[in-house]
């Protein structure tokens, strides 16, 4: 296993005990009718084999990317445990990464996770140079040797088709698709075990959506690492992922085959998803 | 006037930051620093180490910018003099604590001596992070990326990084630390010296150290040199020496001469005594 | 109190400004020239602040504040909005000042020499310490003639190592018309050439301790004094109509890649009305972070905006709008009660519910 999520939540506002149960699907609402709380995940497992590649879908609102942002940590949980493969303690068994100090957080961003997000705002640092960006997550994985980093910088640069000559430049001077693809780059650079990606392509051009979508698969295939890859869009998940998981009001619905969910979605939710996509 | 102007439970609490500050090698010990009769920039960090640290029989070195004529030198060796009575010396050899702005001396120093370094700028995170919160996070966890990745830019951009004086170094292979505003010549001076290095940042507050014998690196890739400032053939004009740090004067016919920073150095090999 | 007649506020005001003037008029004995002579620094701060060059006016105006250097400021500001232009004076350049002192912390020594003159930079901060022993001096041991050196960056300028702004088409005139933004360098010198000290300091500062580009070298820091000439408008020749007291500084901060691709060191320029070293070093740092690329890479930056600098550095906006809050704003402050007193209306009804 790469990634297991057990009982993971996040409420916003009081969460008082009736919260969890009185919403969901079922009622239509993530909001608790006691309390006025938003239950924006709740009680959500997951399991990611090596290799494998996950979709989360549902609309806004869903938790899809709250339950992203849990896992890598960009907001803290309420309640659950999440472990991953390589973050053990000194008996050999899996520790919760949601109780890492800020060392191991870093080992864990670092070496075994990596997140791209929808903004590239988010995943980027500005003041530093495409390459610079880059070099970051090298440098923090443990290289230092100039020559050395130089070469993977322009590797992964590569690998993204950004122009090598523009390695200097500075990520405002880029196009929204190319800042993204400088956010990919900065993602593998360090080889993380699981990519975990929030809404990658949406708000680019068709076809640069297109293209992106192409060197994900193209770089998995490569690379090996697992993806968790959160998205409203159904074509999406179809290009990218063998499983899929359906969210709605925080908790989910329906998880299978990607395949199969599209081909024969039983949830009536998912049904209607399908229904809609163009 | 109490010797060495400070009141005793003010020298208490600066010895004990010293004190933690040498138990943990470029770590940055917080102090309640005073104001000093002399203005805040001009080493009052430096003077309460000193005032904190001499007794009856230490005698003292002052120099600034290598030079033991200097104002601030001149300025600061008269007060210290003026609270304690004690003796004070040119002579890099025969000083006991010797304090210093922006320079190390050329001569080696040995077991027993006491370096004190006057510091603008504790923090060496302050060119990559400026709030004071964050930098502490960073140093907790050895988190010194943006060092790194400033170099990484500045290699890329201009072949070697930007940074002249006070470059960062690593010490004990833990914290990063600023060295002061001395230049790249004497960081290399900073590893496995024998003497006491201490280090007084009045104006914020804060005291650190490399005890004698510890292991003090530049922040650099292992593939790149560590450029030093150089003077290619420049003598001194004064004493003819080659190879130290230089200043460089400008004559009144536009002319340019070079003479060895260290003063009292240039001296010494002007008497032939080195 | 019933019904506060709000009549008799001419009477109040009058009593005010009577019991002020004995507040600090207690021991009035003291004449504008004794102010000009024994506290010229604050007539000097007064006279770059109000904007205004008269030694004799500031001094007034400093005795008439009772030590309040931004009323005083004040005090000559509006006195000059009652001066007429008469014309403009030739450009002073600060490489011809007359100077009484003059430094550079760039080299060791420079051309023309380091001239530390009147400073209190060496003094012993002790309250009941003498700075120097006059006793001593023989005035006979000392050169009366005039000083005059060019900068100790000339040098860098002539190898063509330092970076050269683009002079503006026009040059601005604030007191005239003030400009609207992207607001000409011209505008942003004037403005911080007449901006309160403290201000600026506190900008340049956030500069040095990190949240900019940390450490800039003075090239060369001189106070003397400069001619004013001026063109006759009737004979149409120039003439001196007289001299002025300048302090002048220009920074070197760091080195920066030009759009053409060469590499040019960047430097500032402060200056300001009589001897007043602080606000010239902190102008200079604050135009040489507004006009260059900064070379730290941490966020928050805030003495590079000109926004934030220049909106903010002149005392008499500043303090006049600080102190204004003490005006009645008893209207104001009802509308706000309502709005208050509506919404707790509002939560105490969803209780009930």
């Amino acid at each position: 296993m790469i990634l297991e999520v057990k009982n993971l939540t996040k409420v916003y506002g009081e969460f008082c005990d009736k919260c969890l149960e009185s919403t969901g699907p079922e009622f239509e609402s993530s909001v608790c009718p006691y309390c006025s709380s938003v239950v924006a995940v709740n009680n959500i497992n997951i399991r990611v084999n090596k290799g494998e590649v996950v979709g989360i879908v549902g609309e806004s609102g869903s938790g899809k990317s709250t339950l992203l942002q849990l896992i890598y940590q960009d907001q803290k949980a309420d309640q659950g445990v999440v472990y991953i493969d390589g973050f053990k303690d000194d008996l050999g068994n899996y520790k919760n990464i949601l109780e890492a100090d800020p060392n191991e957080l870093s080992y864990l961003r670092t070496k075994l996770m990596s997140m791209i997000y929808q903004n590239p705002r988010l995943g980027l640092n500005y003041q530093f140079s495409a390459g610079g960006n880059i070099a970051e997550k090298i440098i923090m994985s443990g290289i230092r040797n100039y020559a050395e980093i130089r070469k993977r910088v322009l590797y992964f640069l590569e690998k993204t088709e950004i122009p090598k000559e523009r390695v200097d430049d500075y990520p405002d001077r880029f196009s929204g698709g190319q800042q993204q693809r400088i956010q990919i780059s900065k993602a593998l650079a360090s080889n993380p075990k699981l990519l975990l990606l929030d809404e990658p392509t949406t708000g680019l051009d068709l076809s640069v959506q297109a293209k992106i979508l192409d060197l994900i698969k193209k770089l998995q295939k490569e690379m090996g690492f697992a993806m968790i890859i959160v998205s409203h869009d159904l074509g999406v998940i179809k290009h990218l992922t063998n499983i899929c998981i359906v969210m709605k009001n925080g908790q989910i619905v329906e998880k299978g085959l990607t395949d199969q969910i599209l081909e024969d979605p039983q949830h009536p939710y998912t049904q209607l998803l399908v229904s809609s996509a163009l | 006037m109490r010797y060495a102007f400070l009141d005793e439970n003010s020298k208490k609490e600066i010895r004990r930051a010293i004190l933690k500050a040498i138990a943990i090698p470029g770590y940055q010990v917080p102090f309640a620093s005073r104001e000093m009769p002399i203005a805040r920039g001009w080493g009052t960090g430096g003077l309460q180490i000193t005032l904190s640290i001499i007794n009856e029989g230490d005698c003292i070195k002052v120099i600034d910018q290598g030079c033991d004529g200097s104002l601030n030198a001149v300025n600061i060796r008269n007060f210290v003099v003026s609270v304690t009575g004690n003796k004070t010396t040119t002579d890099t050899k025969k000083a006991t604590i010797i304090q210093s702005r922006h320079r190390i001396p050329e001569e080696q120093l040995e077991e027993g001596q006491c370096l004190v370094l006057q510091v603008p700028y504790p923090e060496v995170l302050v060119n990559v992070e400026a709030d004071s919160y964050k930098q502490k996070l960073m140093h907790a966890n050895k988190d010194y990326a943006r060092l790194w990745v400033l170099l990484y830019e500045d290699t890329a951009r201009f072949g070697d990084s930007r940074i002249s004086n006070r470059y960062p170094v690593i010490v004990n292979n833990r914290y990063a630390m600023d060295p002061t505003p001395i230049p790249r010549y004497d960081i290399p001076k900073l590893n496995n010296n024998k003497a006491l290095i201490l280090f007084g940042a009045g104006r914020e507050k804060k005291i650190y150290a490399i005890p004698p014998y510890t292991e003090v690196e530049p922040l650099k890739f292992e593939d790149k040199e560590f450029k030093i400032e150089t003077f290619d053939d420049k003598k001194c004009a004064r004493c003819g020496t080659k190879g130290v740090f230089m200043d460089e004067v400008y004559n009144d016919d536009g002319s340019v001469t070079y003479y060895c920073n260290d003063t009292s150095y240039c001296d010494k090999k002007l008497k032939g005594e080195l | 109190m019933g019904y506060v007649a709000i009549k008799g506020g001419q009477n109040a005001i009058n009593n005010s400004l009577m019991f002020y003037e004995e507040l600090i008029n207690e021991n009035q004995n003291l004449e504008p020239l004794q102010i000009e002579n024994s506290l010229r620094y604050a007539v000097d701060k007064v006279m770059s602040e109000g904007s205004l060059y008269s030694k004799k006016l500031a001094s007034m105006a400093v005795l008439k504040s009772g030590g309040d250097l931004f009323n005083a400021s004040f005090l000559l500001r509006a006195h000059r909005s009652s001066c007429e232009r008469v014309g403009v004076a030739k450009t002073i350049f600060s490489d011809d000042m007359k100077i009484i002192r003059r430094i550079s912390s760039t080299f060791k020594d420079i051309k023309g020499g380091q001239i530390l003159g009147p400073s209190n930079d060496y003094e012993v901060k002790l309250i009941l310490k003498r700075a120097a022993d006059k006793t001593v001096w023989n005035w006979n041991d000392y050169s009366d003639k005039d000083v005059y050196v060019p900068s100790a960056l000339k040098p860098l300028r002539d190898a063509n190592l330092v970076k050269v702004l683009q002079k503006d088409e026009k040059i601005s005139d604030i007191t005239r018309f003030f400009p609207n933004p992207p607001y000409p360098r011209s505008a942003v010198m004037q403005i911080m050439a007449r901006g309160e000290t403290g201000s600026m300091l506190a900008f340049a500062y956030t500069s040095m301790r990190g949240y900019g580009d940390v450490h800039p070298t003075i090239g060369d820091l001189r106070i003397g004094s400069a001619d004013v000439k001026f063109t006759h408008p009737f004979t149409k020749n120039e003439v001196k109509i007289g001299e002025i007291n300048l302090t002048a500084c220009e920074i070197v901060a760091t080195f920066e890649k030009q759009e053409n691709g060469g590499v040019k060191l960047t430097t500032g320029f402060g200056v300001c009305f009589g001897f007043n070293e602080t606000k010239a070093i902190s102008m200079s740092v604050l135009d040489t972070s507004i006009y260059n690329e900064s070379y730290t890479i941490g966020e928050g930056s805030i003495a590079n905006n000109v926004e934030i600098v220049i909106h903010h550095i002149d005392s008499i906006e500043s303090q006049g709008f600080a102190n204004h809050y003490k005006l009645p704003h008893y209207v104001t402050f009802q509308a706000d009660l309502q709005v208050f007193r509506n919404v707790i209306k509002k939560e105490a009804n969803k209780e009930i519910k």
